[in-house]
């Protein structure tokens, strides 16, 4: 399945996704650092002890040889520097420990998106024209309408609120460790993944009719499959095609929502360290949040380009 | 003559579009024996490849069988169930098609694809395995034990089609229905495919059903030809028969516009004038008679029925070509515009 | 000299844009989910615009009810954390999330239609420039960006705007971009610039009308998209600043009393997650009313 060519093409992209995240972070380094050096606190410090800090942070430098340490510490030591607010956390591990949190968060959400879109999506084309096709369609038009935070609400106020009793309000994610418990996660997955699951199923709807009239569609009936294989082994594959293709997007989306998401159920992901850290003027942790996210998104677009390889035979590199 | 092996009767296939019905196929009835080559022959839009899609109910959206029977067994295979006629697909009417390119999965080894139609139909993985190898060596694919993994992209058009031949006879159908197999291949490949499904048809007894546009391959590999017009037949008889004494004005052009009658042609009939007829409005009297050359008054007005011609010969004609080369010099006509022999033109009748 | 050719141009037909849009106006019409939307984003407007010369209350005033009071008949969709009049702040919050939602696709417009137009007419360096950006942007989570731009400018309406432009121009580049090279191929741009006519006067003289539905139908689509931006920002305490109401903003107020008044956090999700979906679904009118080949 992977050749040769394959292989040295990920690695190019593992190279190129390198350089990407560096210079994603160059630039949020940049941006942020022509602040003057006193927007970087939120006390109001003077003399000496403000000296002090900005020596400690390394602020009282010219601009290019800040830049120049942080690159060096950055590559070297993946050293991403320390919080601004909270004084001697370092952010590397920080941001790595949440990104765990996050990425479990996601992926659970990623479930929900890929499996609900894909079966609505084939379920609303087999069927279509029918009232189920309509119900669907008009629900994915509901569904991609609706802000995470919105569906994570009304989820809050029915589960945790209205029916405490039966569920014991035990789905808030409460637990302080990087390990959650997976029971702990369904709505906020839910409400994370739902929004794109609509967008998948409307995709996969259109690329499934349009699947649906190819000539090796007859020539499987022809054979005597049964329609249920037809669909699932013959039909459904080549519909992916499209739909991976919006699968890079997809997973921005779940990294941006899951900033809201996660404030909002209190998980301790990325998501909510990136939101506190701007809203607290943390930016050397909003840096390192960031070198996160662009790793990740770099990376989903190298996943999509593999499954793509994987689906399609005729894709090589 | 041994009892038919597929009999289809008054078969009607319309399909339902936004200017409002076509009658795709109207009363189709032939006959099918074991073992015997048929061609079905004529221009794009006759309908002769609905009528094959019909046979197995393949007929796609938003076209729909509304009458007639196609007995098979003595089962109609019109009125059994959705899982019936999913078993007698693939199994013992087997049905290859024109493109290659576009007929075979692109994301599935070809490999597989053949065995999928054996695995439908009871056969084990295994068993299924070692028959697909079997079957590409027999339609003559080299080191056919590799190209089994190879997907469809990775081989040529002459292969695909024998690969899609391989599909075809691997349950070793009793009929195998071929629309236009060799059309989108080249003049050589075209050739040997026909060639091999002629040994085919030989070496297993297996009736095979040729839909073309094309009288070149009828002559290389039938025995029987059927032509169709505007969804109906127009004549029917054994090849050499009809080759040499075609008893309807458009079965006889058709061949007029072959230089030799076992010559292959690469291109499209361009057999007579005026097109197609608009099935949405289709004309009165005889279909044919807007491009008849011999069309007489009767024929604005009048639909003539198939009538015995010669011994196994029906064409469906008032003037057949036997008084059209004796009383109208059919076969001294240069040009065959209509009315051309007849003298008849639109709005002579009265 | 010069006449001959402009003529022969002339003679060249364009797609008939009268019979088109009459021919979309009437298919729009039969679409009933699409003409619902279109009433009820009449509606809101109507409502943005009395609100501002009057609302029930002042929708900064304080303490007017009890605090986190239910709806009532004094207060038809009940009070906040502080007292506030709910409806008021609604209304008010109307102005922003159509504002923001109309503001940034006009901008939008004003910098993705030059770009695409630019980009798909001259092709050749301009354009890998412009598809090499556009695709930097596509790699880039736009909100978190956006989040970050606002804070480093400061949260105001106008910054705000400038924000998720900063960050959603690509779509209608892209569009426009797409629509450009395919209509440049077409006789009539052919004819137009074997006369000598202007590029100025051909890409907004000819090629633009001509894709004006599907810009339109994107802009459409862009203005839910821009309106749930501002309520994300807002929703994260980066948006407009108290006591200016946005929606996004007073249901995260409303998250914080979720247990013991829950109408604070549905109401101002209700009206959000309706405008945005009466937004999608005449979005969804319009492009099946404006390429009928969409329809399924």
């Amino acid at each position: 399945m992977f050749t040769r060519g394959t292989l040295i093409y990920i690695g190019q992209r593992v190279v190129l996704i390198a350089f990407t995240v560096l210079a994603v972070s160059s630039i949020v380094f940049l941006g942020i650092h022509r602040l003057p050096g006193d927007a970087l606190f939120n006390e109001h410090l003077h003399g000496e002890q403000y000296a002090l800090l900005l020596h400690h942070y390394n602020l009282d430098k010219p601009l290019l040889i800040q830049y120049r340490d942080f690159i060096v510490a950055a590559v070297t030591r993946g050293d991403l520097g320390e919080s601004l607010v909270n004084r001697g956390v370092k952010i590397t591990p920080l941001v790595l420990r949440e990104l765990g949190v996050s990425i479990e968060v996601g992926g659970f959400a990623l479930v929900f998106t890929i499996g609900l879109g894909l079966l609505f999506g084939v379920v609303a084309s087999v069927r279509q024209n029918t009232w189920i096709d309509y119900v669907l369609s008009t629900t994915s038009v509901i569904g991609y309408s609706m802000p995470n935070f919105v569906i994570a609400s009304f989820l809050i106020l029915v589960f945790g609120v209205w029916l405490e009793n039966v569920t014991g309000g035990t789905f808030f994610y409460q637990l302080g460790g990087w390990k959650g418990d997976i029971g702990q996660l369904w709505l906020p997955a839910f409400a994370l993944g739902f929004p794109y699951a609509s967008i998948v199923a409307r995709l996969t709807r259109a690329s499934m009719l349009e699947v649906i009239r190819q000539d090796y569609i007859r020539t499987a009936r022809a054979k005597g499959l049964r329609e249920t294989v037809i669909v699932a082994r013959h039909a459904l594959r080549n519909a992916l095609i499209p739909v991976i293709t919006i699968l890079g997007p997809l997973a921005i989306g779940i990294i941006t929502g899951s900033v809201v998401i996660e404030n909002l159920f209190g998980i301790p992901g990325l998501g909510k360290e990136f939101a506190q850290s701007i809203l607290n003027r943390d930016y050397f942790i909003v840096i390192g949040v960031f070198t996160m996210y662009a790793a990740m998104v770099g990376l989903a677009n190298l996943a999509v380009d593999i499954l793509y390889v994987v689906i399609d035979p005729r894709i090589r590199y | 003559m041994p009892t038919p092996i597929l009999q289809v009767r008054d078969l009607r296939t319309q399909f339902l579009t936004d200017g409002g019905i076509v009658t795709a196929v109207d009363g189709v009835s032939f006959d099918l024996y074991p073992g015997e080559s048929l061609g079905i022959v004529g221009e794009s839009g006759s309908g002769k490849s609905v009528t094959a899609l019909s046979l197995l109910r393949l007929v796609p959206d938003p076209g729909k069988i509304v009458g007639g029977q196609v007995l098979f067994r003595n089962e109609d295979l019109l009125q059994i169930s959705e899982d019936e006629i999913r078993q007698i697909r693939g199994r013992d009417i087997a049905m290859i098609f024109q493109d290659p390119q576009s007929s075979l999965n692109p994301v599935l080894k070809t490999g597989f694809q053949v065995d999928e139609a054996m695995l439908a139909h009871g056969k084990t993985k295994a068993e299924a395995h070692a028959r697909t190898i079997e079957l590409l060596k027999k339609v003559r694919i080299p080191a056919a034990e590799s190209r089994v993994k190879d997907f469809p992209h990775q081989l040529s058009g002459g292969m695909r089609q024998r690969a899609m031949i391989a599909m075809g006879l691997a349950n070793t159908p009793s009929i195998l229905i071929a629309d236009e197999p060799t059309t989108a291949l080249d003049v050589t490949v075209q050739a040997q495919i026909l060639e091999l499904l002629a040994d085919l048809n030989r070496e297993l007894g297996m009736a095979i059903m040729m839909i073309t546009h094309n009288m070149g391959v009828v002559a290389g590999l039938c025995s029987r030809v059927i032509v169709m017009y505007a969804g109906q037949i127009v004549e029917e008889g054994p090849v050499e028969q009809i080759f040499d004494s075609p008893q309807h004005p458009y079965t006889w052009s058709l061949l007029r516009s072959i230089p030799r009658v076992d010559a292959l042609r690469h291109e499209r009939l361009r057999s007579i004038e005026g097109i197609a007829p608009d099935l949405l409005h289709p004309p009165a009297g005889c279909r044919f008679h807007p491009r008849c050359p011999f069309r007489i008054e009767k024929c604005f007005t009048d639909d003539p029925t198939l009538q015995d011609v010669a011994p196994n010969q029906r064409a469906k004609c008032w003037v057949t070509m036997e008084r059209a080369r004796r009383e109208m010099h059919a076969d001294d006509l240069v040009n065959i515009q209509p009315g051309a022999g007849s003298g008849v033109r639109p709005g002579d009748q009265t | 000299m010069a006449v001959a050719p402009a003529i022969r141009a002339a003679s060249v037909p364009e797609p008939a844009q009268a019979s088109l849009w009459t021919d979309a106006w009437r298919r729009l019409r039969r679409n009933r989910l699409a003409l619902a939307a279109a009433i009820y984003l009449v509606l809101l407007v109507a409502v943005a615009l009395v609100a501002l010369f009057y609302t029930p209350y002042r929708m900064s005033a304080t303490g007017i009810a009890p605090d986190y009071a239910p709806p009532s008949l004094a207060h038809w969709f009940g009070a906040d954390n502080l007292g506030r009049d709910q409806l008021s702040r609604l209304m008010i919050g109307a102005q922003i999330s159509l504002v923001v939602g109309v503001g940034t696709q006009l901008l939008v417009l004003a910098v993705g239609v030059p770009i695409g137009l630019l980009a798909g007419y001259y092709r050749g360096w301009i354009d890998s420039v412009v598809t090499f950006i556009i695709n930097v942007f596509y790699g880039v989570p736009d909100l978190l960006v956006a989040l970050i731009l606002v804070f480093l400018l400061g949260p105001s309406l106008a910054n705000i705007i400038i924000a998720i432009v900063a960050t959603r121009w690509m779509d209608m580049a892209r569009l426009v971009r797409g629509q450009t090279l395919a209509l440049r191929e077409r006789e009539f741009v052919e004819a137009g610039r074997a006369s000598g006519a202007k590029p100025m006067k051909m890409l907004f003289g000819h090629i633009m009308p001509n894709a004006l539905g599907p810009i339109i139908v994107q802009a459409t689509f862009g203005v839910p998209a821009a309106i749930l931006f501002e309520a994300f920002l807002s929703f994260l305490g980066a948006g407009v600043q108290q006591p200016t109401p946005s929606w996004g903003s007073m249901a995260k107020d409303g998250v914080d009393a979720i247990r013991f008044a829950p109408h604070m956090v549905i109401i101002p999700s209700i009206a959000l997650s309706l405008t945005l979906m009466a937004f999608n679904f005449l979005g969804d009118g319009l492009r099946d009313a404006l390429d009928p080949r969409s329809r399924r």
